[in-house]
């Protein structure tokens, strides 16, 4: 679909992470050491492990949402390579807006913002026209079985499942080169779970490298190419 | 990346004011570049009022440098401008949104006023072109323009926000500093407003620096975020990595006691 | 100043009480105020501070003009006063005595007879000429004052020019009442640089302050300033494009002189809600009437309503 997804690759290098806590005596909790990765455009990972051993935290540093302690994670598109943990914030901004998405099972509720406006949101800072925005919003919408007559209402009180499937029409308004999954399809029925998984290899065979968490081994083997396993670390003493 | 070709809007060095022997504001540095909302945040005394202030022009600090790259002549320190020139910066090329309206609208002249002066002052001179554009800047800001030739003292504190807020636009600003801008305002009222200025700043391209000591406010407006705390800025970065993953001891304890950010 | 020998002119010596310095101020104070003039001459429209005196009448009555008036006195001088145009009013006839009675100078009623006119609230409809000095009458001399209370923040919009804001106020009337309703006081520039009051005179004598060929000196005796236009100096009442700047208009002329180009005053005449209008300038109407000139019977008068826009103006 869109030729800029070509040419993409995600590579993380010797990629480490802890967290310090200050309020508990400075104590020091790793969770991710020297994890190797590359993704490429057209493929899909899926990242495996116990629950606790980081795959999360994995996607969160790959998106800048966390900071790593050492190790690289760099982003090549159409010839350039953008090295994030490196990159100034508006970098980041300037990557998340058009190059890296990132689907979550949580939607941040902006208040008083329809559906249809939260679905076309990320669509705003690119060149897409806004008619163009809302088409793709409802398409979006009605294909993971939002009833038309919420997407002019604010989520803020739709049910659970509601605000996971607007989250997820949001996460893939835009063709993220690269797009980062963290249990999409958790708790989704059947039918929804199935055109999340459509969603997804219709992004991957449009040439976009993705990274995802699927804990529901049916989703997971429906949509990965290759497996990725992540080992937790032993607890520090 | 395009960093380095790219000049920033606003350049603090070495950021330092004294009130006498007591710090307000110490050693801060920052770049803010076009299109960038930079939030500041830290409790009541950190310095983040102080250095407002001092970016802003509207008070003068006690060392260091705040440069900003003018329309006409590019870059240009502050204060090494007459204050002529600097005048002129705060009420054409810059807005300042304050916490409460009454710091920020003249209260015996009309909503529709309050905006037009900012036109004539910079030499408007035809009435109805500048009731137009008042109206137009009041229907931007979801405000009834049957309700333009009132008096802002008539109208609801959020009404009166939002007077301020186009107030500030109609000369189309590059750079908005804003002080707690929903701080007086109940909740619901709070949502809607930021809700605006979301757009506004998205729509209009602008850049600003935003105050706040509500990190929910400063999730959802700001791109970047600097804490402060004793008059220095302890942490800066991204502003979802700064809440979600804060490295500094009072960042963490910042964001780990509010109930939900 | 220059000689005048008309016979209207009525030199009373015998008045003149010798136990007060020249003028009642001591020479001292005068050099002063003289200098503060000097000062506010070379820069129209500025405002000069000046050590306003305590004078033998209260504020409000005209004690800054009083001042200018003593300072630029001489005894070859006619003085003429007037308030609200006439020279029969208490304050006028108070002011002209006092001068009569400190300094010995002549007086008149008579616009082209008097070298000095001290005034409030008017400038007399018969032109000046060169050599004559208008002294007006200042209650406030700030014209941002209503808007910004601070002095030390109009001193420095006045520096920088910054006056925006003085047109907020006829952007307010014109949402208000349609046209700019300002009828008194009404907001001038001077040589193109100063905002200035010019004291309560009606905006139908704005036009008479450009380029006039006298003199006219501003006091302001309570708030300590002196402000002054030069002769053949422009001043520029403050407008919209699409908002010119008018002056008041009436239907009817003058119920006594028939004058039809001068400022008229409504006089309510009787308690079935009779009325007049008659020149506010007493020496020019009488001038008219000397002539031969009359105005309409009231009877013969249709409704004396006054345009629309007069209603508003004078509310």
């Amino acid at each position: 679909m869109t030729p800029a997804n070509s040419g993409v690759a995600l590579r993380v290098e010797n990629l480490s992470k802890s967290f310090t806590l200050h309020a508990q005596g400075g104590i020091s909790l790793p969770v991710l050491s020297r994890i190797d990765m590359a993704v490429q455009g057209g493929e899909c990972v899926a990242l495996v492990g116990p629950s606790g051993a980081g795959k999360s935290t994995l996607l969160k540093c790959i998106y800048a949402n966390y900071l790593s302690d050492t190790g690289s994670i760099k982003m090549e598109l159409n010839g350039e390579t953008h090295d994030i943990l490196n990159a100034a914030p508006r970098d980041i901004i300037r990557l998340r807006k058009e190059s890296i998405g990132y689907v979550s099972q949580f939607l941040r509720v902006i208040p008083r913002i329809s559906a249809l406006e939260i679905v076309a949101g990320p669509l705003a800072p690119t060149d897409t026209p806004k008619d163009e925005a809302l088409d793709r919003a409802r398409t979006l919408l009605s294909r993971l079985n939002i009833p038309e007559h919420l997407w002019n209402l604010p989520p803020a009180t739709f049910s659970g499942g509601e605000q996971q499937r607007v989250n997820i029409a949001r996460g893939f308004a835009v063709h993220y080169p690269v797009l980062l999954l963290d249990e999409p399809t958790a708790a989704l029925d059947r039918n929804n779970r199935d055109v999340v998984i459509e969603l997804i290899r219709e992004a991957r065979d449009a040439g976009a490298a993705l990274v995802g968490i699927f804990h529901d081994e049916e989703v997971r083997d429906a949509v990965a190419d290759r497996l990725v396993t992540v080992q937790p670390l032993v607890e520090a003493a | 990346m395009m960093q380095e070709t790219e000049i920033p809007l606003l350049r603090v060095s070495r950021l330092t004011h004294y009130y006498d022997y007591i710090v307000g504001c110490r050693n801060v540095s920052f770049d803010l570049y076009p299109g960038e909302v930079l939030g500041i945040v830290g409790e009541s005394g950190s310095g983040k009022s102080t250095l407002l202030n001092c970016i802003s022009a509207r008070m003068e600090p006690t060392g260091g440098s705040v440069e900003y790259d003018t329309r006409a002549e590019g870059m240009r320190d502050l204060f090494g401008l007459t204050e002529a020139e600097r005048r002129m910066l705060m009420r054409t090329d810059w807005g300042f949104v304050h916490q409460n309206p009454r710091d920020g609208l003249r209260m015996s002249v009309s909503a529709g006023a309050n905006i037009g002066e900012r036109l004539m002052a910079v030499g408007a001179r035809v009435y109805e072109d500048i009731r137009e554009s008042s109206a137009d800047w009041l229907s931007r800001v979801e405000f009834d323009t049957e309700r333009m030739d009132h008096l802002p003292s008539t109208f609801s504190g959020g009404m009166q926000q939002r007077v301020q807020i186009a107030r500030n636009l109609v000369t189309g600003p590059r750079l908005i500093f804003m002080d707690e801008p929903t701080g007086g305002l109940d909740v619901s009222v709070q949502a809607r407003l930021l809700d605006l200025l979301r757009e506004l700043v998205d729509d209009l391209g602008l850049s600003a620096i935003l105050v706040t000591h509500d990190l929910a406010v400063a999730r959802l407006l700001s791109h970047r975020l600097m804490v402060m705390r004793g008059g220095e800025v302890v942490e800066t970065g991204l502003t979802d990595q700064v809440l979600d993953d804060p490295q500094h001891p009072y960042s963490q304890l910042l964001v780990s006691s509010v109930l939900q950010a | 100043m220059q000689d005048q020998t008309n016979t209207s002119t009525s030199h009373s010596i015998d008045e003149t009480d010798h136990g007060y310095n020249f003028a009642y101020l001591d020479e001292q104070t005068k050099r002063m105020i003289r200098r503060s003039i000097l000062k506010a001459v070379a820069i129209p429209g500025y405002q000069v501070p000046f050590g306003s005196r305590e004078m033998p009448l209260p504020y409000g009555w005209g004690t800054g003009g009083i001042q200018v008036t003593a300072s630029i006195i001489g005894p070859e001088d006619t003085l003429k006063v007037i308030d609200q145009g006439a020279d029969d009013t208490t304050n006028a006839v108070s002011i002209r005595r006092f001068f009569a009675h400190t300094a010995g100078v002549a007086t008149t009623e008579t616009t082209g007879d008097a070298t000095v006119i001290q005034t409030r609230h008017r400038i007399p409809e018969t032109p000046l000429t060169p050599g004559q000095i208008l002294v007006y009458q200042v209650p406030i001399p700030e014209p941002l004052r209503w808007l910004e209370p601070r002095e030390s923040e109009t001193r420095k919009m006045h520096a920088l020019k910054e006056y925006g804001i003085m047109y907020v106020r006829l952007y307010e009337d014109i949402s208000r009442f349609g046209h700019i309703s300002t009828a008194y006081d009404y907001p001038v520039i001077v040589n193109g640089r100063y905002l200035m009051r010019p004291s309560p005179i009606p905006k139908f004598d704005n036009p008479k302050m450009d380029n006039n060929p006298a003199l006219q000196l501003f006091g302001a005796g309570r708030e300590k300033r002196i402000y002054a236009v030069p002769p053949y100096t422009e001043v520029k009442s403050l407008d919209f494009r699409d908002y010119p700047f008018q002056i008041q208009k009436w239907e009817d002329s003058c119920a006594l002189c028939g004058a039809a180009d001068s400022f008229l005053d409504e006089i309510i005449i009787d308690d079935q809600g009779g009325r007049m209008f008659v020149c506010s300038d007493s020496h020019y109407c009488g001038e008219r009437q000397d002539a031969g000139h009359r105005g309409r019977d009231p009877s013969e008068m249709p409704d004396a309503t006054p345009n629309p826009t007069d209603i508003a103006e004078t509310a």
